[in-house]
């Protein structure tokens, strides 16, 4: 009920009830981007984008994630140092933590939630489920799009 | 009847004298009038010409403004040698003279940064029409333990129908990767696998053959289309 509150206070009639939901909150916390690129063929693992904002509520933070789509997801961060070399590692706490002066904000080359062994090819246009750990919430499932984004 | 003419024109003499002098007859003050929207016509003309030149000038003597980095004296590309397409056939950049060759170091099971250069370059390419068919993009895989040549294929593919990828033995593949300025090494461990810490740039290769430019890998799409059409 909380969260149908603020929803309803934050976005009007726009959220909850969309065909396409383009976002959701759960006590006071927003998810304002869920997306994943089609798996190319012969390719086992995934990079999730999945952004949070705190709009009211506590401070909290992301612990995990899981999926039926994916053997384990881990969070993970991409760093391109001066020199222009990526690497990848998990992510550190600090990156993971949705405050008040701090978002939790997923994007290409950046922090990222890595599907470790997909269980299915994923395919442009289908929505799948992505069910994210948030300290002090409740499991929330994300409906995170397919889509070839740039 | 004779003496009118010598006590008239004097006077029209003078009347035409004042007429000069004070209020000027209506007709030239019209014409004069009329000159205003012609004068300023062309001077807005003259300017814009001026602007135009200008413009086109400054366009002349102003370097194109690469959204990467142009090499100051491009010297030819380094061979590729040893190096094997995805169908199998030996590797030659030779054989894209004429084009603009785009050369990328990465690997498959890269989740993020590779994926995310492969998709800006292919949505790049989309936007030169016609000219996209002289952009090439060839991915050298640094990983050659895993993408085997028909996993490298697939995958490029999967981006670009036109992508095309190559790798070798790591022998080989250390050694272009070394002329082209590439770092990779083993990263952490995945899962059952591994990451690959690896320079995650993209090059230029012009058509005459020379390594032009090198950018980095947060890439601006519309940029990168405007630096191709430069280039070709």
């Amino acid at each position: 009920m909380t969260a149908l509150v603020a929803c309803l206070a934050l976005f009007g009639g726009g959220c909850g009830g969309d065909d396409e939901p383009a976002l959701l909150v759960d006590d006071g916390v927003a998810v304002v981007d869920a997306w994943v690129r089609p798996s190319p063929p012969t390719v086992d693992d995934a990079a999730f984008y999945i952004s949070l904002e705190l709009r009211d509520g506590a401070d909290t933070a992301l612990l995990g994630a899981t999926s039926d789509r994916c053997l384990v997801i881990q969070p993970h961060a991409t760093a391109i140092d001066d020199a222009g070399v990526a690497s990848m590692g998990e992510a550190l706490d600090e990156q993971l933590r949705v405050t008040a002066d701090h978002d939790l904000e997923m994007e290409p080359n950046g922090t990222h939630l890595m599907c470790l062994g997909l269980t299915e090819a994923l395919s442009e246009g289908e929505e799948i489920v992505v069910t994210i750990d948030l300290d002090g919430h409740d499991p929330i499932d994300v409906p995170v799009s397919v889509e070839s984004r740039i | 009847m004779t003496t009118a003419h010598p006590s008239t024109a004097p006077n029209q003499e003078s009347a035409r004298s004042d007429g000069r002098g004070s209020a000027p007859p209506s007709p030239p003050s019209g014409r004069r009038s009329n000159r205003w929207p012609r004068r300023i016509a062309i001077t807005l003309a003259v300017l814009g010409a001026l602007a135009c030149a200008a413009w086109l000038g400054l366009r002349w003597i102003t370097p194109y403004p690469y959204s990467g980095t142009v090499m100051q004296a491009p010297t030819a590309a380094p061979s590729m040698d040893g190096l094997v397409l995805s169908d199998g056939t030996p590797l030659d950049i030779a054989d894209f003279d004429g084009e603009l060759l785009l050369v990328y170091f990465g690997y498959t099971s890269c989740p993020d940064v590779c994926p995310t250069t492969l998709s800006q370059v292919a949505a790049a390419r989309r936007r030169l029409g016609g000219d996209a068919d002289r952009v090439q993009l060839l991915m050298i895989s640094i990983d050659p333990e895993r993408d085997s040549l028909d996993v490298l294929g697939d995958y490029v593919t999967s981006f670009d129908p036109s992508f095309i990828a190559a790798t070798g033995d790591l022998p080989d593949v250390e050694r272009v990767a070394a002329q082209y300025g590439i770092f990779f090494a083993k990263g952490e461990a995945l899962g059952d696998g591994y990451a690959v810490d690896h320079t995650a740039t993209l090059m230029g290769i012009d058509p005459d053959g020379h390594l032009r430019i090198i950018w980095p890998a947060q890439l601006d799409v519309e940029r990168l289309a405007a630096d191709f059409d430069e280039l070709l």
